[in-house]
């Protein structure tokens, strides 16, 4: 910090630096900074909407199965959340929106390093995001920057740069992950979906009520 | 979405695991799933596709790769995937999802669509899994020989002794204790099999949910639910389970069950089965207690639920007689066939002797037979509810079914011969119809009557259309006027003849026609038109004067229709049978006339004329024949006076149109 305030010239620099993290911190972690983002008419739907950690009714495995969903807080909720898993080898993943089941978003997801994949359900009419994870994740103790997005990404993940640049606008792009966290993987090609994966997308894709598409 | 074939029917679809479209099959069972991964992009090329495709519509073995099913085979361990297809965990309590996938993958739990036949509850406590020695002395298959001698001592102050003793020795006894081991639960564990027993006492229809089950262990558990089938079942229902059974048996793998069975007799301690021989054999046993536990749970149905039960498994798993059938299902078809041979047999003889009685009374017309083809349909469809089934399988392995061939040519022969001999196109297309509707499942009497139906379709169009044009052609002949200034008298033309005062004459007796008008003028000043019409017989003529044109132009358009027409052709056909037509002084053959050569002084002579030497010409009111090299050679006729001057004027004129024409006849040709 100390080398940064000198490089912009002193104390003023020091707090707009500040002010912009603390922004990104809200944006990452503020539960009610997220709801506040997004359409208020939304927002007051999503309010009116239960708070729990797990549907008490949903079957099936959590977060794996459009019958029992992640509850998270809004679509920047999504991001949060999504961002903030990590496998139990500590990876955290990369995901991007492929549609919806009804008002189930369907995710898929993959490790930095190409080894899993995933397929996530997660439902954002929650004014706060579940404190569980799904089997086999954890939450990360790094800062959760977003990895993934919530739309689709057609070449995904190779197309995470030009995904995160388009978020510029949104007022996002500064929240998100350093490109080079994942730029060795997506140099090398590293993101070769598995068979098992591949028909789960089928799946799930014969079973979307909305297809995602830029 | 995946470019895929189905595994069934070899159609496209999209998506590996997906529903087709052409055949509404879904994988379910491992296998198929499995394969199902194999025909899709996902494993193979298009052109790969195509060819995988082909050999499935034509049921020729699929050129797949064991490696490649392999491959499919590990895809399928896939605890999400497995939990989307319905088969795999269904909680995260135990954290389940996590581990690999059960061993095999069962048809999908349809506890949404649950009918209200599974939802009813019911109770079970004498099937065969209830009787198995390891549930009566309360043992497992983990168990040693210590422990189940203990047992059975245990049990047998609580129950009949003599049973005890017995289940101990089936148990202890390497050799009796393979069939106990097979009719038991293997691969399940001991904990999980004392849990079923449980349900199928108190709510056996709900096993039909169970998922991930090894396959005997699921057959055997499904065919003791099998026994709690009654008569309040509904038939689409059975017919479900029944398929569920069949897809399982089908995927009854004798390496696997001597697998199961070993693993557990390595803790036992019991020596492990050595020859698989002796694990197939058992399976055939177990096949037939199977198709056994379906027939009784079929026999406890009403008879109208049973052959529906039937109709319907049969119809669902073979596409309508396209695919093959599961072996269990053509089993189970073979004993039908069995058990109802004799009611078939009975309506057989009762569709024969019906078939006898419509060709007996076929001469006492339509309003006779109708009754009896009316009782021939009750009857037909009545079989043919029964033989349904059959004929599916038939058609599925490729075969006839003897007695609906018989039966259905037998109703052809007689909608043949109602046709043929009494015209009763209506009863015969009848039948026709009846037949394409009833053996549909026959390819060889489907084509065959398909010919029969379009060729009674066309008549019966012909005779619509013949009908049609009669009555066009009637409409255009009739006509009728009012003749005369003060007395009225009708002078009528219709298909029922020609009518002038008290004469008619029908149409076809008509032999002669003659009509003209004639100006009169007096003093050069024109004073009117009489129009002369006749027509009649070889014995008398009706002769009609007319004042108005239009009544004299009208009637000739219809009298040209009605007769001139007829009495043109017969002109032909009697020349071309070499025979002379006298016309006036002219004789006509053929190929030629004879004309009057006129002598100033002396007797007129007649001449032989070739139609190449002659030409013709009207004049005075009269139609001339003449050579064309000597003016005078000629015959004149009077249009008004001689009978069939147009007549013959309208022939030669058709006729010398004609190029290179010698003969008049040439016109017919």
């Amino acid at each position: 910090m100390g080398f940064i305030s000198k490089l912009f010239g002193g104390n003023k620099e020091d707090k707009a630096l500040r002010e912009a993290l603390e922004q990104i911190r809200r944006i990452l972690e503020d539960e009610q900074f997220q709801l506040d983002m997004i359409h208020p008419a939304m927002k007051a739907t999503i309010e009116s909407c239960p708070a729990y950690d797990q549907d008490p009714n949903g079957t099936g495995p959590f977060g794996f199965s459009e019958t029992n969903p992640i509850p998270v807080n809004g679509p920047i909720g999504q991001l949060a959340y999504l961002s903030k898993l990590e496998t139990a080898r500590g990876e955290r993943i990369l995901f991007h929106r492929i549609g919806a089941v009804d008002t189930i978003d369907v995710f898929e997801a993959v490790t930095f390093s190409g080894s899993e994949w995933f397929i996530l359900f997660v439902d954002l009419y929650h004014p706060r995001r579940s404190r569980l994870t799904p089997d086999g994740f954890r939450f990360t103790q790094e800062v959760g920057q977003f990895s993934g997005f919530h739309k689709f990404c057609t070449n995904f993940p190779y197309d995470f740069v030009e995904m995160k640049q388009s978020e510029s606008e949104s007022g996002l792009s500064m929240a998100y992950i350093a490109i080079s966290k994942v730029a060795e993987s997506i140099q090398n090609r590293a993101y070769q979906r598995p068979l098992a994966h591949k028909a789960k997308l089928d799946l799930v894709r014969s079973r979307l009520t909305s297809v995602q598409t830029q | 979405m995946t470019n895929s074939i189905c595994f069934k029917c070899g159609a496209k679809k999209f998506g590996a695991l997906t529903q087709c479209g052409s055949c509404n099959v879904m994988p379910r069972a491992e296998g198929d799933l499995a394969l199902s991964l194999v025909l899709s992009e996902h494993l193979s090329s298009k052109t790969q596709l195509g060819v995988l495709a082909h050999e499935i519509r034509s049921h020729l073995k699929l050129s797949v790769s064991e490696a490649l099913l392999h491959q499919a085979h590990e895809a399928l361990k896939d605890p999400q995937l497995l939990a989307m297809l319905g088969t795999g965990p269904q909680t995260a309590t135990d954290g389940s999802q996590a581990r690999p996938a059960p061993r095999a993958v069962r048809p999908e739990p349809r506890s949404t669509t649950s009918s209200p036949s599974r939802q009813r509850k019911r109770s079970l406590h004498q099937s065969q899994l209830q009787k198995n020695p390891f549930a009566l002395l309360g043992v497992t298959t983990r168990d040693d020989r210590r422990r189940i001698v203990e047992q059975a001592e245990d049990k047998s102050l609580e129950l009949d002794h003599d049973a005890c003793q017995k289940a101990r020795s089936d148990l202890t006894s390497p050799r009796m204790r393979l069939s106990a081991e097979m009719s038991w639960l293997p691969g399940v564990s001991p904990r999980k099999a004392e849990q079923f027993v449980t349900t199928l006492h108190s709510d056996p229809m709900s096993l039909r949910e169970e998922s991930g089950l090894p396959t005997l262990a699921h057959l055997n558990l499904l065919a003791a639910a099998f026994e709690a089938v009654d008569g309040s079942d509904s038939a689409d229902d059975v017919a479900e389970f029944i398929q569920e059974m069949a897809h399982l048996v089908d995927d009854l793998s004798a390496e696997q069950v001597l697998r199961d069975i070993n693993e557990d007799r390595s803790v036992s301690g019991f020596p492990e089965v050595k020859g698989i021989e002796q694990v197939e054999a058992e399976l055939s046993e177990r096949k037939r207690y199977y198709r056994n536990a379906i027939k009784d749970a079929l026999n406890r149905l009403p008879p109208a639920s049973l052959v529906d039960a039937m109709t319907t498994a049969v119809d669902q798993i073979t596409c309508g007689g396209e695919d093959h059938a599961p072996e269990l299902i053509d089993d189970l078809v073979d004993s039908y066939a069995v058990e109802t041979q004799g009611f078939l047999q009975k309506e057989a003889e009762s569709v024969e002797k019906l078939i006898q009685a419509a060709r007996d009374s076929a001469k006492s017309g339509e309003s006779v037979v109708k009754p009896i083809v009316d009782k021939l349909e009750a009857v037909a469809r009545n079989w043919d509810k029964v033989a349904q089934p059959i004929q599916l399988s038939a058609k599925a392995r490729g075969i006839d079914h003897e007695p609906s061939h018989e039966i259905a040519y037998f109703v052809r022969s007689l909608a043949i011969d109602l046709f043929n001999e009494h015209d009763m196109l209506t009863q015969s297309q009848r039948l026709t119809g009846l037949i394409q509707e009833l053996f549909a499942e026959l390819p060889e009497v489907v084509e065959q009557v398909e010919q029969d139906s379009e060729a009674l379709a066309d008549i019966f169009q012909n005779r619509k259309m013949n009908e049609a044009q009669k009555n066009e052609w009637a409409r255009d002949i009739t006509y009728q006027a009012e003749v005369g200034m003060m007395f009225k008298d009708i002078l009528s033309i219709s298909p029922d003849g020609l009518a002038w005062k008290n004469k008619r004459f029908p149409l076809d007796v008509v032999t002669r026609v003659r009509w003209g008008a004639v100006r009169h003028s007096v003093n050069g000043i024109p004073s009117g038109t009489t129009y002369t019409l006749a027509f009649g017989d070889n014995r008398s003529e009706a002769v009609v004067e007319l004042k108005k044109e239009s009544t004299y132009s009208t009637f000739l358009e219809k009298l040209w229709k009605a007769v001139v027409i007829r009495l043109l052709t017969e002109l032909f056909e009697t020349l071309q049978a070499g025979n002379e037509v006298r016309f006036g002084e002219a004789t006509l053959r053929d190929d030629g006339v004879t004309l009057i050569k006129h002598k100033f002084l002396g007797a007129n002579e007649k001449v032989r004329c070739s139609w190449g030497q002659v030409h013709v010409w009207s004049a005075d009111g009269s139609f001339y024949i003449g050579a064309k090299d000597d003016k005078k050679t000629y015959v004149d006729l009077s249009y008004i006076h001689a009978a069939n001057t147009h007549v013959l004027e309208q022939a030669i004129r058709m006729a010398f149109k004609k190029p290179g024409m010698r003969c008049l006849s040439d016109l017919l040709h």
